[in-house]
C-alpha cells in the first residue's frame, strides 16, 4: 500500500454497483473512489479530480462507455490517464477492438471483491502503486 | 417336516361318533360319483366328436390369439426403434442406444434389443484376425457350427465372414450372423435391408436357448430411402431384437394359456416367399408334419410381412381329446369318486391314529391344560404358514424388475429385492432393518421419519397407493430420479409398507432429450427456408411456418384450415390420386410432386412439395407434414429449355447437313436424316457407334475432337475424315465437332456436322495436278524465275534461270540476286522487297545488269511480286527477262544521238529546234552566221521574227498542219532579214521529231537559198521573154517544116540530142533514130502532114552525138494554115530513159519474185477459176506432203480430212465471181503420208484491170501445232466448265460492271433461277448487299486492283430460293499487269449457320433476359475472381453501375464493418475444387453508403477433366435475417447484463461481508453469509456458462487465434482455480513448458480452468492434480490428471454432454452447472481437436484434449 490513496473515478449508472465497488475498494485497499452516474458527469470529474485510473460502465443510458470514453480522450488534462472498462456482457469478441482503442483492461461484472483492487492495482502506474 | 409335526399334532384327537358319521359320507360320495359318472358317459357318447373338435378350436383360438398379438407387439416394438432413431437426429447414437435399450427392455417378449452395426469390411477383417489369434477384442464372436451349436469363433479352422456382430450384456461375450452357416440368413438380412422392413430369421439355439432374431433395418439419418439402391447405400445396421419362440407362439408369459393345457396341439410360424416357398421361422418342438386331423392356417400381417400361423393337431391331441369317449369319462368319474373315497378313508384312518395316540397320551400325562395347547398349535401353525407364504413372495420379489423394499411401521428396512440390490447398489444384509431413509437424499432422509408418523398418526396419506417421483441415493452417494409406489399391508406386528421403486434417470434423461428435439424442431419449423405446412385430418392446415406464409403472400389466419388446393391455380391439373391419399393408405412413405400456386397478389408461384406421414407411436400415420420449395425459377427455366429442344430437334430433323449429337466419350445418341443419307445407313447400322466406326480403311486424321475439345480453348474443331458408307463407297466428310455446354459451363455433349466434301476434295485433288502443272510450265519458261524467302534467300530457280546466267539453277538456291550483280555497276532503285512484304503493292518492276559465269553482261528486266498467303509466310517471286539485245540496241541510239547532236552543231545547214508551241529552244551556229547573229540570241524567239519587213510570205501556216499531225514534214520558204539588213532566202524543212522524252518538237532544217532565188528571178525573167516559144519549157521543143526539118529548137531538146541548137536545125530528127526505130516514125509524119492525122505520139530511141541510145517520147502537133494547109508543126520530146529502166527494173522484180515463191517459208498456190492448182511452192508441197506434180490439177477440197468434207463448198466460187475478194480458211487436211494436218489460208483473187477474174493466190501456213495447244486449251477449258457447273457451291463470274458473265448450275439452283436467265444481269440481284450489313469493299477498289479477296454475308430475297442466307467468298482475276478482268464469286448457302446463329441469339437472349431479371444478384466472374458481368439485381444491391463493376472482385464492394475485413480481395477460387457450393455471408457496402448483408453463393463452371471455365457468384440479399439476428445478439447481450448487473451487487456485497473485511459478524450471520457468497458464484458461473452455451449453439462465439505460449495459459489456469484449490486442499502441479500454439487463449484458458477445477473438486482434500503439456510437432496435448473418484465406465461417453453429471448429486456438492465439460468440448472440436477421458473408478480420472497447430 502506498502512503497516498489511489484516486478511481468510476462512471457507472447503476447505483448498487457503484456503492458495492466503492465499499470493496476501501475495504480491501486504500482507494479513493469518487463516483459518477453518467459519463458526462463522468468527464467533468475526471477533469476536476484528475484520477489515478477511470474505471467506465460499458453499458449506460445516453452517453454509454465507449463514448465517455471518447470524450474523456478528448481532454487534455487526462488523455493519459488508464482507463478500464467495467462491464457486464459475456462476449469477448470486442475485446480485441478495446485493446485498440487504448483501453488498458476490461473488468467483468460480477467481480471477485477481494481480487478486485489488486486487480485495478496493476492498471495503475508504477508511481503510484 | 409339517407333516411329522402335524402328525403327532395332539389337537386331531377326536371321538369315535364322528368316526361312524364319516363312514356314512363315504357311502354317500361313492354312490353319488358312480351314479353322476355314469349319467355323464351315457350323455356324452353322442357328441364326443363334436367336442373333440370345438376343443380343438378353443385351443386353436387361443394359440392364434396370442400368437397373432404376441407377434404384432414385438414387430412393431422393434419396428419403432427405427422410427424413434428417424426422429430422433438431435440425440447422438449412443444416447439414443441406450434409451433404446431402456425403453424397450420392458417389453414382456423382447428378451433384448441391440444394435448390430454394419461391420466394415476392415472391421471385419480385423475381428477375424483377432478371433482367430485368440485375442480378445472386448467381446467374443461366437457362431454357429455345422451341429448347430453355438463355437466361439476362434476354435475354428477357417473363417466365416461375419456381417453384423452383436455384443452380449456381458460385454464379453456376443455373437456374430454368420452369414456362411446361414445362407438363408444372409437372404433375411438383406430382404431386411432392402425393404426397410423388419424380419424374422427362423429360430435358433442361442446361449439364451431357443431365439429368433428380428431384424429391423436403420438407415443413416438424413439419406434418403427412396429406392432400393438408395438404402442399401444409407444402410447402418439392424436394430436386432430377440425373442423366444415360445413367447411368440403365446406358450409362455400369458397367464391365460399358462393355465391351460397346451397338450394335443402345436404351432408354426412361416413366412411366404415369392416364390410360393415358405421357410419356417417358428416351430414348436411338438410339430410334426404327420396329416393331422385338426388344422388350421391363418395369415398374421405384421411389419409389412405376412405370416402364416399353422395350428394342428398333434398325436397326443388325440391321445388326450380324441378318443374322449363315454367310457373315458366313466373311468374319470370312477376314479374321482374313488380318489374322494380314498382321501375319507385316509382322513377317518388318521383319525383313528390319533385318536388312539391321545388315549395314549392322556394316559400318560395326567395334567394339561387343553385350551394352552391349542393356542400354541395354532400359532405354530400360523408362523409354519406365514413362513412358507414368505418364502414364496420372497421368490417373487426377487424375480421382478422393479425394486420392492419394505419396511415396518418404524421404517425399518424388511425386505429388499434383488432388483432393489442392484438398483441401489446395496446387499440385503447391509440395509435389512436399517431405516430406509438411508435410501434417500435430504430433505427426504431427515424428513422420511415425520412423513411416516404423521401418515400413522394422521391416515393422511401423501404417498400410499400413488405412483410418485422422488429422489433416491445410491450407496455410491449418487442421486437418481425413481418412480415410487407403496401399499400398506397390515400384519400382525402392525404394518408393513411395501415400496415398489422404478430407476427412472434414462426415462428422465429421454424425457429432457424429447423437450428439447421438440424445442429444436419448433426452431426449424419457425425458421426453416422451405415452407411447411402440417396437417393431421381432413381439417386442412394446422400449421404453416413463415416462410410458406411468405410464399404463399397471406397471414396465417388465411391458411390455417385451408389446404393446399385452395392456393393451387386453375390451370393445374391435380392428380387422381393426392398425396394425402397415398400416404395415408400406406402405399408410399413420401410423395414428392410439383405443382402451380397462386400467391394472394396474383403472382404464379411453382412450388415442389414433398409430403411425408408423421406417425403415431404405433406407427399410425396421423398426419401429413408438407414441405414446400419454391421452385418458379427452375419450373421456368425448365419450360424454356423444354421449349428450346423442341426447336433444336426439328432443326436437326430438317438440317441439310448431317448433325450427330453424342455425350462425350458414347456413341452418337441422335442423328438426323441428313447424316443418316451421308453415311448410306440406317438408324440401327448406326446405334451404339461411334462416327468413327464408320471411317474408311486407310491413313485418317487423328479422331481426336473429344480430347481437342475438352482440353480447349477451342469451342469447336473442324476436321475431314474419309468414312465409308453403308454401300461400300468412301467419301470424304467434313467433320464439324462443337461442345455443348449447359447452363453451369459443364460440358452436355458434342453436336457433330457432317458434310459431304467428296466432291471437294476431288476438285482439290485436281487442284493438285493443276499445280503440277504450274510447276512444269516454271521449269519451262522461257524466262527466269527465281522464288526466295523474306529474307531474300532463293528457294526456287527455273532451269531458264540458270541458263541465263550460264550456271546451274541449283546454284543459285540459298543465295541472294545481288551476288550476281555486274561489279562495280551502280544499279537502279526500286529492288527493295519492303513494299511487296508490306502488302503496299504486290508488283515492283526494274532493271539490273548481272554477270553471267562467263563474265559476260546481263541485262535483265525483274518484275517482282509477292506470293504467299495474307497470313502465311510471303515469298518474292522475281521474274527476269534478258533484255542485254535491247540494253545494247539503246545503247547504240545513245552513241547515235550524241552523233547527231555533233552533225547539228556542225552542219552548214542551218537548223532550230522548237515546241510545238514556239519558241526556239536550239539554234546550230550555222543558222546564226545565216543570220549574221550569235546562237543565244536567237534562243527563246521564232523564225518569224526575222522575217523581211514588209516582205509577204508565201505558205504561213504549214506549221500548223506539223501541230496538228497531219503532215509529218513541211517544207515553205522564206524571205529572212540578217543583222546587216540584207535579205536572206531560205527555204526551210520542218520535221516533227520526239525527243527521248518523248515530247514532239518541231526541227527546222533552213537553207540559204538566196543563191538559187537569184537565179530564179534571172530566169522567171527569160521566160517571161520567151513564154510563146517555150511554153513547154521543160521539154524539148522543136518546130518542124513540112520537109520535117526542125526550124528551130529550143536548148532542152538540144540538151536531150546532146547537140547545139545550131546543130540540129535544119536537120530531120529522125536522123538521130537508133535504126530499130526508124521505119514506123516515117509512116507517121507523112500522115500527118496529110491531115490524115491531127497528131501523134512516139516513143523511140534515139542516139546521140556519143552514141548514147536513149528513149524519147514525144508528140508532135501540126500547126496548119487557115485553110488547113500543113505548115509547120511542133515537136515536144522528153526523155524517158529513166523510165524505161524503171521498166526493166520490174520485170527483174518479177524474176526475183518468183524465187520467193519459191523459198517463201509459207505455202502459196495459184488456181484457176475452176479451183484447180496451177502452181504450188515448195512449202506448199512440203505443207500438203505431195509434189508439185501431184498437187499441179487438182484441188486442195480433195485433201480435206474425212470429217470436213463437203463443208464450206463453194466459197472459192464466191471469189471467182468477185463476191469477195479474199477469204480465209482454216481446216485439217490429210498429207500425202496420211497423218492430219491443220491448215489456215487466206485465197486472194488477182484480176485485170477491168476486174476480170484471172487467177487465186493461196497463202496456206502449217497450224497443226497451234491446234494441238488450243485444243489442250479447250479441253482444260471443258474441265474448268465441268467443275463450275458441277461445283456444290454457287459460282459466278462478274464482269467490272457487276454483271454476271456466268454463273453455275448450284447458284440457278440455289436462287430458283437459270442460268441464263443470270447472265449478264445484275450479280446483287437475288441477294443485294446490306447497306447496314457488315462492310464489303465498294466496288471501285475492287476495280482498281485495291481489294482483290473479300467475304461478305448477304441474304436472299429471290423467290422459292433455296437458301435464306448466303456467304459469299469473292477473288479478283487479274491480267498480267494487274488489270482487273473479273471477279470470281463463290455463294455458299449459310441458312443453317444463320439460322443456328439466331437460334443462339435467341438463346443468348433468353438466358440474358434470365440473368437481368434474377432478383438474385448474379456476376460471372473469370479465374482470377474478377467480375466479367453483373444483371441488374447485382448492380442494383451494391449501388453500382455495370461498368464500375465489371474488373473488380465482389470482396471490393465489402464493407470496411465487414466482420471478415472490408475491401479484401478473395484468392482465387477457381483451382479449388472445393469452392463450388462455397456459401459466405458478407457485408456489402453500397456507394451511397447503406450497407447489406448478404449471402454469396459461389458456382463454377468447369469442363470435363475440371478445368476452370467461368465462375458464378449468385448474391442473396440476407440483410433481414442479419436483423433478427442482431436482434438476437442485442437480446443475449440485454440478458447478459441485466443478469449480471444484479448479480455484480450481490456477489460484490456478500463477498466483502463474508471476508470479514465490513467487520466482525456473528458465526450464523457469517455462515449464512457464506453459503450466499458459494451460491452467488454458482449463479454467475452458472450465467456465464449459459450464455457461452447459447452463444455457441448461435455461432456467435469466433475464435481470435493469437500465438499464444504455453506456460502462460496453463499458468493462468492454475492461478484461477487456485483459490478453490487451497479451499480443498488440493494441490495443483503442472510441468513448465516452453513453446507455443496458435490459439484463441482466452477459450483455452478457460478450457483448462474447467477441466482443473473439476479435477480440484473431484479430488479428496490432500490429493494432487497433474497438469501435463506435451508439445508434439504437429499438435499440442494437455492433460489434467486427478486423483478422484473417477468416471463410471458407462458414463464415459456422456460426460461431455450438456448437463450432464455422473451423480445427480454432484451439482449441489460440487457447484457445477454442468455445462463446463460441454463447453470444453466446443471450444476444444472449434479448434479442430479432440477431448477425451479416460478414467478408472476409484483411481481417478485423467481429462485431455489435443490441438492441432497451424501455420
Amino acid at each position: 500500500m502506498s502512503e497516498r490513496a489511489i484516486r478511481l473515478l468510476l462512471i457507472d449508472d447503476e447505483a448498487s454497483i457503484r456503492e458495492v465497488t466503492k465499499a470493496t475498494l476501501e475495504a480491501t485497499g486504500n482507494w479513493d473512489v469518487t463516483l459518477a452516474d453518467t459519463g458526462e458527469l463522468g468527464v467533468t470529474l475526471a477533469t476536476e479530480i484528475n484520477p489515478d485510473l477511470i474505471l467506465i460502465d460499458l453499458m449506460m443510458p445516453d452517453m454509454d462507455g465507449i463514448a465517455t470514453y471518447a470524450a474523456l480522450r478528448q481532454q487534455e488534462s487526462i488523455s493519459k490517464t488508464p482507463v478500464a472498462f467495467f462491464t457486464a456482457k459475456a462476449n469477448m469478441e470486442e475485446r480485441q477492438q478495446f485493446d485498440d482503442m487504448g483501453i488498458c483492461a476490461v473488468i467483468s461484472k460480477p467481480f471477485e471483491p477481494l481480487s478486485l483492487s489488486a486487480d485495478l492495482m496493476k492498471l495503475v502506474g508504477p508511481d503510484n502503486g | 417336516m409339517r407333516e411329522s409335526v402335524g402328525g403327532s399334532d395332539p389337537d386331531l384327537i377326536g371321538g369315535s361318533p364322528v368316526s361312524r358319521a364319516r363312514y356314512l359320507l363315504l357311502t354317500l360320495v361313492v354312490a353319488v360319483g358312480v351314479g353322476v359318472t355314469l349319467l355323464a358317459a351315457l350323455s356324452s357318447m353322442s357328441n364326443a366328436q363334436r367336442r373333440a373338435q370345438d376343443a380343438f378350436d378353443e385351443e386353436v383360438g387361443l394359440h392364434a390369439l396370442v400368437a397373432e398379438d404376441r407377434i404384432h407387439g414385438v414387430l412393431e416394438a422393434v419396428e419403432e426403434v427405427g422410427d424413434l432413431f428417424d426422429s430422433s437426429s438431435f440425440v447422438s447414437d449412443d444416447e439414443f442406444l441406450t434409451f433404446v435399450s431402456r425403453a424397450l427392455g420392458r417389453h414382456p417378449e423382447l428378451q433384448s434389443v441391440s444394435w448390430a452395426p454394419l461391420v466394415s469390411e476392415a472391421e471385419r477383417t480385423a475381428f477375424e484376425a483377432q478371433a482367430r489369434t485368440g485375442g480378445a477384442i472386448g467381446y467374443e464372436i461366437v457362431e454357429y457350427a455345422a451341429d448347430g451349436t453355438l463355437v466361439p469363433t476362434n476354435r475354428r479352422d477357417a473363417y466365416f465372414p461375419v456381417l453384423y456382430a452383436v455384443v452380449g450384456d456381458d460385454g464379453a461375450s456376443g455373437y456374430g450372423i454368420d452369414i456362411a452357416t446361414w445362407p438363408w440368413t444372409e437372404g433375411i438380412m438383406e430382404g431386411a435391408r432392402d425393404t426397410g422392413r423388419a424380419k424374422v430369421t427362423p429360430s435358433f439355439q442361442s446361449s439364451t436357448g431357443r431365439q429368433v432374431a428380428i431384424l429391423q433395418p436403420l438407415y443413416g439419418r438424413g439419406l434418403s430411402t427412396d429406392t432400393v439402391a438408395d438404402r442399401r447405400a444409407s444402410f447402418i445396421g439392424f436394430v436386432v431384437g430377440e425373442v423366444q419362440p415360445s413367447v411368440l407362439l403365446g406358450h409362455e408369459g400369458s397367464e391365460l394359456l399358462a393355465q391351460r393345457t397346451k397338450d394335443g396341439v402345436a404351432a408354426m410360424v412361416t413366412e411366404s416367399l415369392a416364390s410360393g416357398d415358405r421357410l419356417t421361422l417358428l416351430k414348436e418342438p411338438g410339430f410334426d408334419d404327420a396329416s393331422p386331423e385338426f388344422i388350421v392356417s391363418f395369415d398374421v400381417h405384421a411389419a409389412n410381412q405376412t405370416w402364416v400361423l399353422t395350428v394342428e393337431s398333434t398325436t397326443s391331441f388325440y391321445a388326450t381329446r380324441d378318443r374322449i369317449q363315454p367310457w373315458l369319462l366313466l373311468m374319470l368319474g370312477l376314479s374321482i369318486t374313488g380318489l374322494v373315497s380314498g382321501y375319507l378313508i385316509i382322513l377317518q384312518r388318521r383319525s383313528t391314529t390319533a385318536e388312539a395316540m391321545v388315549a395314549t397320551r392322556a394316559r400318560q400325562l395326567a395334567v394339561a391344560n387343553s385350551a394352552l395347547s391349542r393356542e400354541i398349535n395354532e400359532r405354530t401353525a400360523a408362523e409354519v404358514q406365514a413362513v412358507a407364504e414368505r418364502g414364496q413372495l420372497q421368490s417373487i420379489l426377487d424375480t421382478t424388475v422393479d425394486a420392492i423394499i419394505t419396511i415396518d411401521g418404524g421404517g425399518l428396512i424388511q425386505s429388499f429385492n434383488g432388483a432393489a440390490q442392484s438398483t441401489f447398489g446395496y446387499a440385503p444384509e447391509e440395509v435389512i432393518n436399517k431405516n430406509v431413509s438411508m435410501l434417500m437424499p435430504e430433505p427426504d432422509h431427515s424428513g422420511h421419519d415425520q412423513y411416516l408418523r404423521n401418515y400413522q398418526t394422521t391416515g393422511e396419506a401423501k404417498i400410499i397407493g400413488i405412483g410418485r417421483e422422488v429422489t433416491g441415493l445410491r450407496k455410491d452417494g449418487s442421486t437418481f430420479p425413481l418412480e415410487l409406489s407403496v401399499s400398506e399391508a397390515p400384519v400382525r406386528e402392525g404394518t408393513l409398507y411395501t415400496g415398489i421403486v422404478r430407476d427412472i434417470s434414462v426415462r428422465k434423461a429421454a424425457e429432457a432429450a424429447l423437450a428439447d428435439s421438440e424445442a429444436r424442431f419448433r426452431l426449424l419449423f419457425e425458421s426453416s427456408p422451405a415452407g411447411i405446412t402440417l396437417a393431421s385430418g381432413p381439417n386442412g392446415i394446422e400449421q404453416v411456418n413463415p416462410t410458406m406464409l411468405r410464399m404463399l403472400g397471406r397471414s396465417e389466419e388465411e391458411v390455417i384450415g385451408k389446404i393446399l388446393a385452395d392456393f393451387t391455380d386453375e390451370s393445374y391439373e391435380r392428380p387422381r390420386t393426392g398425396s394425402r391419399a397415398l400416404i395415408m393408405s400406406g402405399e408410399t412413405e413420401t410423395t414428392v410432386s410439383e405443382r402451380l400456386l397462386r400467391r394472394a397478389n396474383g403472382d404464379a408461384l411453382w412450388v415442389q412439395i414433398t409430403a411425408a406421414a408423421f406417425r403415431d407411436e404405433h406407427g399410425a400415420a396421423v398426419g401429413i407434414i408438407r414441405t414446400v420449395e419454391d421452385i418458379t425459377v427452375r419450373r421456368a427455366a425448365e419450360e424454356r429449355l423444354a421449349e428450346s429442344e423442341t426447336r433444336l430437334r426439328a432443326m436437326l430433323e430438317s438440317a441439310p447437313i448431317g448433325m450427330a449429337w453424342s455425350t462425350p466419350g458414347e456413341p452418337m445418341q441422335t442423328v438426323n436424316p441428313k447424316l443418316r443419307e451421308i453415311l448410306g445407313r440406317t438408324d440401327e447400322e448406326i446405334a451404339g457407334h461411334r462416327l468413327s466406326d464408320f471411317a474408311a480403311p486407310g491413313p485418317q486424321p487423328r479422331d481426336g475432337t473429344t480430347q481437342i475439345l475438352a482440353e480447349g480453348p477451342s469451342e469447336t474443331v473442324t476436321e475431314e475424315r474419309r468414312l465409308l458408307r453403308g454401300d461400300g463407297t468412301a467419301i470424304w466428310v467434313a467433320v464439324t465437332a462443337s461442345v455443348v455446354r449447359q447452363p453451369g459451363g459443364t460440358l452436355n455433349g458434342v453436336l457433330r456436322m457432317v458434310e459431304d466434301i467428296t466432291e471437294r476434295r476431288k476438285a482439290e485433288e485436281e487442284l493438285r495436278a493443276s499445280e503440277e502443272r504450274f510447276r512444269v510450265l516454271i521449269e519451262s519458261a522461257p524466262v527466269g524465275i527465281v522464288v526466295s524467302t523474306e529474307t531474300e534467300s532463293a528457294i526456287l530457280a527455273n532451269p531458264a534461270m540458270g541458263h541465263m546466267l550460264g550456271i546451274k539453277e541449283s546454284e543459285i538456291l540459298g543465295k541472294r540476286l545481288t551476288e550476281y550483280w555486274y561489279p562495280g555497276y551502280a544499279q537502279e532503285a526500286g529492288g527493295s522487297r519492303a513494299p511487296l512484304l508490306s502488302g503496299e503493292t504486290d508488283r515492283l518492276q526494274y532493271q539490273r545488269l548481272l554477270q553471267r559465269a562467263d563474265g559476260a553482261p546481263l541485262w535483265v528486266n525483274v518484275a517482282a511480286s509477292a506470293i504467299g498467303t495474307p497470313n502465311g509466310p510471303r515469298l518474292v517471286m522475281r521474274v527476269l527477262e534478258d533484255i542485254t539485245e535491247r540494253k545494247l540496241a539503246e545503247e547504240a541510239l545513245r552513241e547515235s544521238e550524241e552523233r547527231f547532236r555533233v552533225l547539228f552543231d556542225s552542219s552548214s545547214v542551218g537548223m532550230t529546234v522548237s515546241p510545238l508551241e514556239g519558241g526556239t529552244t536550239q539554234v546550230n551556229p550555222a543558222l546564226a552566221r545565216m543570220l549574221g547573229v550569235e546562237t543565244s540570241s536567237i534562243i527563246g524567239k521564232a523564225l518569224s521574227d526575222y522575217w523581211y519587213p514588209g516582205h509577204e510570205q508565201r505558205d504561213t501556216g504549214r506549221n500548223q498542219l506539223l501541230i496538228a499531225g497531219e503532215a509529218e514534214q513541211v517544207r515553205y520558204e522564206r524571205l529572212l532579214q540578217r543583222a546587216d539588213g540584207a535579205p536572206v532566202w531560205v527555204n526551210v524543212t520542218a520535221t516533227v521529231i520526239d525527243d527521248p522524252n518523248g515530247t514532239r518538237l518541231i526541227l527546222r532544217a533552213v537553207e540559204d537559198i538566196t543563191e538559187r532565188k537569184h537565179a530564179e528571178d534571172a530566169l522567171r525573167d527569160s521566160e517571161e521573154r520567151f513564154r510563146d516559144l517555150f511554153e513547154v519549157a521543160p521539154v524539148g521543143i522543136g518546130l518542124k517544116d513540112a520537109e520535117n526539118r526542125l526550124i528551130a529548137v529550143n536548148d532542152e531538146l538540144a540538151t536531150i540530142f546532146g547537140r547545139s541548137t545550131e546543130e540540129l536545125i535544119g536537120n530531120r530528127l529522125k536522123d538521130y533514130l537508133s535504126p530499130t526505130a526508124v521505119l514506123e516514125n516515117k509512116v507517121g509524119f507523112a500522115r500527118l502532114v496529110s491531115g490524115e492525122l491531127e497528131n501523134r505520139e512516139f516513143e523511140h530511141q534515139w542516139v546521140r552525138p556519143d552514141g548514147e541510145v536513149f528513149w524519147g517520147s514525144g508528140s508532135e502537133r501540126p500547126i496548119r494554115a487557115v485553110d488547113g494547109e500543113f505548115r509547120y508543126s511542133i515537136i515536144a520530146i522528153e526523155e524517158v530513159t529513166e523510165r524505161k529502166k524503171v521498166e526493166q527494173e520490174l520485170r527483174r522484180n518479177e524474176e526475183q519474185l518468183r524465187v520467193l515463191f519459191d523459198v517463201a517459208p509459207i505455202g502459196l498456190t495459184f488456181k484457176d477459176k475452176n479451183n484447180k492448182i496451177i502452181s504450188s511452192n515448195p512449202a506448199a508441197q512440203q505443207i500438203f506432203g505431195r509434189s508439185q506434180e501431184e498437187l499441179s490439177g487438182t484441188s486442195l477440197k480433195e485433201y480435206l480430212a474425212p470429217e470436213y468434207e463437203s463443208q464450206r463448198a463453194g466459197s472459192t466460187a464466191k471469189v471467182v465471181s468477185g463476191e469477195v475478194d479474199t477469204i480465209s480458211f482454216e481446216r485439217p487436211y490429210s498429207k500425202g503420208d496420211g497423218t492430219t494436218i491443220w491448215a489456215r489460208g487466206v485465197e486472194s483473187a488477182v484480176r485485170d484491170s477491168d476486174g476480170n477474174y484471172l487467177f487465186s493466190i493461196q497463202a496456206i501456213e502449217d497450224i497443226t501445232e497451234r491446234r494441238l495447244a488450243e485444243q489442250e486449251i479447250r479441253e482444260s477449258e471443258e474441265r474448268f466448265l465441268f467443275l463450275f457447273d458441277s461445283a456444290p457451291i454457287g459460282i459466278a463470274m462478274v464482269a467490272p460492271d457487276r454483271t454476271v458473265m456466268t454463273a453455275n448450275q448450284a447458284l440457278a439452283k440455289m436462287l430458283n433461277t437459270t442460268v441464263e436467265e443470270m447472265r449478264g444481269g445484275w450479280f446483287g440481284k437475288s441477294f443485294p448487299p446490306d447497306p447496314l450489313g457488315a462492310a464489303e469493299p465498294s466496288w471501285s477498289k475492287v476495280l482498281s486492283g485495291e481489294v482483290d479477296y473479300w467475304q461478305s454475308e448477304r441474304q436472299v430475297i429471290a423467290p422459292g430460293a433455296s437458301a435464306g442466307w448466303v456467304q459469299i467468298t469473292s477473288s479478283a482475276v487479274k491480267d498480267g499487269s494487274g488489270r482487273f478482268l473479273y471477279a470470281i464469286r463463290m455463294i455458299e448457302d449459310i441458312t443453317a449457320i444463320k439460322q443456328a446463329e439466331v437460334e443462339i441469339r435467341a438463346s443468348e437472349y433468353r438466358f440474358r433476359s434470365l440473368f437481368d431479371s434474377s432478383p438474385v444478384g448474379i456476376a460471372l466472374v473469370d479465374h482470377a475472381s474478377l467480375i466479367t458481368s453483373s444483371n441488374a439485381a447485382l448492380q442494383e444491391m451494391l449501388g453500382a453501375e455495370a461498368e464500375e463493376i465489371v474488373g473488380r472482385q465482389l470482396g471490393d464492394f465489402r464493407s470496411p464493418d465487414d466482420p471478415r475485413g472490408g475491401g479484401a480481395r478473395s484468392a482465387t477460387l477457381a483451382d479449388d475444387p472445393d469452392a463450388a457450393g462455397y456459401v459466405v455471408e458478407r457485408l456489402f457496402r453500397r456507394r451511397d453508403g447503406s450497407e447489406m448483408w448478404a449471402q454469396v453463393v459461389t458456382a463454377h463452371a468447369r469442363d470435363d477433366d475440371g478445368a476452370f471455365l467461368f465462375g458464378v457468384r449468385m448474391v442473396v440479399d440476407i440483410s433481414e435475417r442479419k436483423q433478427v439476428e442482431r436482434l438476437k445478439d442485442e437480446f443475449l447481450s440485454m440478458v447478459s447484463h441485466e443478469l449480471r448487473t444484479p448479480l455484480t451487487a450481490i456477489q460484490a456485497g456478500v463477498g466483502l461481508a463474508a471476508s470479514g473485511a465490513l467487520g466482525e459478524m456473528p458465526d450464523k450471520a457469517l455462515r449464512m453469509l457464506n453459503i450466499a457468497n458459494d451460491n452467488t458464484h454458482r449463479l454467475t458461473r452458472l450465467v456465464n456458462d449459459v450464455l457461452d452455451v447459447e452463444r455457441m449453439t448461435a455461432g456467435r462465439i469466433v475464435l481470435e487465434r493469437v500465438t499464444s505460449l504455453l506456460s502462460s495459459m496453463v499458468e493462468q489456469a492454475v492461478q484461477a482455480v487456485g483459490a478453490i484449490a487451497a479451499q480443498s486442499g488440493v494441490h495443483v502441479e503442472s510441468s513448465p513448458t516452453s513453446g507455443s500454439i496458435v490459439v484463441d487463449s482466452d477459450r483455452i484458458i478457460q478450457t483448462l480452468t474447467n477441466l482443473i477445477a473439476n479435477a480440484v473438486k473431484f479430488s479428496p482434500p490432500g490429493a494432487t492434480v497433474n497438469v501435463i503439456v506435451t508439445d508434439k510437432p504437429t499438435s499440442v496435448r494437455f492433460d489434467v490428471q486427478d486423483q478422484g473418484r473417477g468416471v463410471p465406465k458407462e458414463q464415459v461417453a456422456r460426460i461431455f454432454d450438456r448437463f450432464y453429471q455422473v451423480d445427480a448429486s454432484d451439482s449441489r456438492v460440487y457447484n457445477g452447472t454442468g455445462l463446463g465439460l460441454a463447453i470444453s468440448k466446443w471450444i476444444v472440436t472449434e479448434h479442430g481437436g479432440s477431448i477425451w477421458v479416460e478414467s478408472e473408478q476409484g483411481v481417478g480420472s485423467t481429462f485431455s484434449f489435443e490441438l492441432p497447430k497451424h501455420e
